[in-house]
């Protein structure tokens, strides 16, 4: 009763730090994460027996993503996801050529104090987070008096070996790319880096610096007037951007990967896993516990909270918390197509006693939970004004 | 009769090499467009020792030169009619100002000869005669030199885009992550 009283009370899992490790992120060239109070001097704990049911939960959620994907392409039921014709065949011709899906995050509610695990979304298609949860984490290894649940950088060299091996004699290219934000690039420079460990040739240039050549390849311009020509491109640049603002972009990139020019990761089915109307199907056809009702009508949900998401929203933009009367709780701002939006049941994420809320972010890497982040914010939507954690992992 | 009823194959064979010739084009139509320039680069591993000789006020000629095993070390050693020598790196020639006439000469001949692979000169290209001061000295780069320079190359395809397009320009900086 007593260990049950205590867990019951937040400060019980926060740790007190003695300071941050300043030097460790500099030494990485990671300054720009210390702005904003980001970073702080505290921890949580969480139990392994937690840790082990955030790994049963993405392994579940993630196969009921699976199965309804090859549903979906079986069937050609692509029509709720809205997207142009050239992405479906993208999305199906990574299916069916079973292209790695090298890294995703669910972003969970729960899991801690009994609260129940609940999936709030899947960042498929290259979520960022990890300098903090790999160097920022093993900066405050040494102050924390414990190991957090992460295997995410052994399990990206593994994912990178098998890739170089499905490789089957060519050349091991790949081109990483975003569209510049500091942030993104230190994102990319890690898997990057994992890509090096197993034998690929690595480069990194912004979106705009990307020569895409129809029926030749992707291509960068050297300082030298060389031409480096990439068999993988690994993008930090989302599929709906693509789509969405430049669709000359997708036609290119239909004629390269389907034409075996380029192999990109992630792989366009990750665009359908990061619909919000995926999860509406998920809750139509699933039962599970991991699973909150979600529907296209909020009329479902009278009387009860619920939360209005853009289909395809990112960075918790346009993010409407109802109370179920008639009331909204929280609101962001944002620039998304509201036209097609999402109503999800409300799902409480775990709140300190100093009225603070905690997004547990599981990572999933060529489809095997990897390692976990906390995420922190004074409201209730985790958006980008908010902290980043550090966790360890006690019996 | 027998001339009519003979017409209808050859016209129809005609008529099917038309179409051949279409269908062709339709499904094959785009295979120009997958001729990319593709070259083959040959980047020196070794380095050169040259050794130039002023003959009249700011001309020079190559005297020697010699395959050194480190890229690194190589060196051009020039010779004035003063009698004063200077040595130079790989990057001290290369950043030498064009204002500089005796300088600029100095590069070019240098530039000419086996020298040349080291400042990015194509390998494939050879060397020229007229840089060198002699047929011997010439000789000796132009055949075994060169021919050894090119055995111990670095060599990499290059596949050049005939035609490419770029994207992202002027979009914002924000973070695309979640």
């Amino acid at each position: 009763m007593a260990e049950e009283s205590l867990q019951n009370h937040m400060e019980d899992r926060l740790i007190e730090l003695s300071g941050i490790p300043d030097s460790h992120i500099s030494e990485h060239k990671l300054e720009f994460l210390l702005d904003d109070d980001y970073i702080t001097p505290e921890g949580i704990f969480v139990y392994q027996s937690e840790v082990l049911e955030y790994q049963e939960a993405q392994d579940e959620v993630y196969n009921m993503f699976k199965e309804e994907l090859h549903k979906i392409v079986q069937l050609g039921d692509f029509g709720f996801l809205n997207l142009p014709p050239k992405m479906i065949d993208l999305i199906v011709h990574s299916v069916e050529n079973d292209h790695m899906h090298l890294l995703g995050r669910f972003d969970f509610a729960g899991g801690i104090n009994d609260l129940p695990i609940k999936l709030l979304e899947f960042n498929a298609d290259m979520p960022t987070l990890l300098p903090e949860s790999i160097i920022i984490q093993e900066g405050f290894n040494s102050i924390m008096d414990g190991l957090p649940y992460s295997e995410l950088v052994a399990r990206l060299d593994v994912a990178f070996n098998w890739l170089g091996i499905a490789a089957a004699g060519a050349e091991k290219t790949i081109l990483g790319t975003s569209l510049g934000h500091e942030e993104d690039i230190a994102n990319v420079d890690i898997l990057l880096n994992a890509a090096a460990n197993e034998g690929f040739d690595t480069f990194y240039a912004d979106l705009p610096d990307v020569e895409f050549a129809k029926n030749e390849g992707v291509f960068i311009e050297t300082e030298d007037q060389e031409y480096l020509r990439f068999n993988y491109l690994l993008k930090l640049v989302p599929w709906e951007f693509i789509c969405f603002e430049e669709p000359e972009l997708l036609d290119d990139l239909h004629n390269l990967i389907l034409g075996d020019l380029l192999y990109v990761l992630n792989p366009a089915f990750t665009m359908a896993f990061q619909s919000k109307a995926f999860l509406v199907r998920l809750a139509e056809k699933y039962d599970s516990n991991y699973i909150l009702k979600t529907a296209l009508d909020p009329k479902v949900f009278s009387g009860r909270p619920f939360v209005e998401k853009a289909c395809y929203g990112r960075l918790g933009e346009n993010i409407t918390i109802y109370n179920g009367l008639g009331g909204i709780t929280e609101q962001t701002d944002g620039e998304l197509d509201l036209d097609n939006c999402i109503y999800q049941e409300f799902a409480q994420l775990y709140k300190d006693n100093f009225g603070e809320y905690y997004q547990p972010g599981i990572y999933n890497i060529n489809g095997s939970s990897s390692g976990l982040s906390f995420r922190r914010a004074e409201k209730l939507i985790i958006d980008n004004d908010c902290q980043f954690i550090p966790h360890i992992v006690r019996d | 009769m027998t001339e009519q009823g003979s017409s209808f194959p050859i016209k129809y064979i005609f008529y099917g090499i038309i179409g051949l010739f279409v269908v062709y084009n339709v499904f094959a139509g785009d295979d120009s467009e997958q001729d990319y320039i593709e070259e083959t680069l040959e980047e020196p591993t070794q380095g050169i020792r040259v050794e130039l000789q002023e003959t009249e006020q700011d001309l020079f000629k190559i005297t020697d030169e010699e395959i050194l095993e480190n890229r690194e070390d190589s060196r051009i050693i020039a010779s004035y009619l003063d009698n004063t020598v200077d040595t130079f790196t790989i990057d001290e020639v290369t950043l030498m100002s064009q204002d500089n006439p005796r300088g600029s000469m100095l590069r070019t001949v240098a530039y000419a000869g086996m020298f040349g692979y080291m400042m990015g000169r194509p390998m494939s290209s050879g060397v020229a005669r007229s840089a060198y001061a002699s047929d011997k000295a010439f000789n000796k780069s132009s055949n075994a030199g060169t021919s050894q320079m090119r055995s111990t190359a670095r060599k990499s395809t290059v596949r050049k885009p005939t035609a490419s397009k770029r994207y992202g320009g002027g979009k914002s900086t924000k973070s695309y992550g979640g």
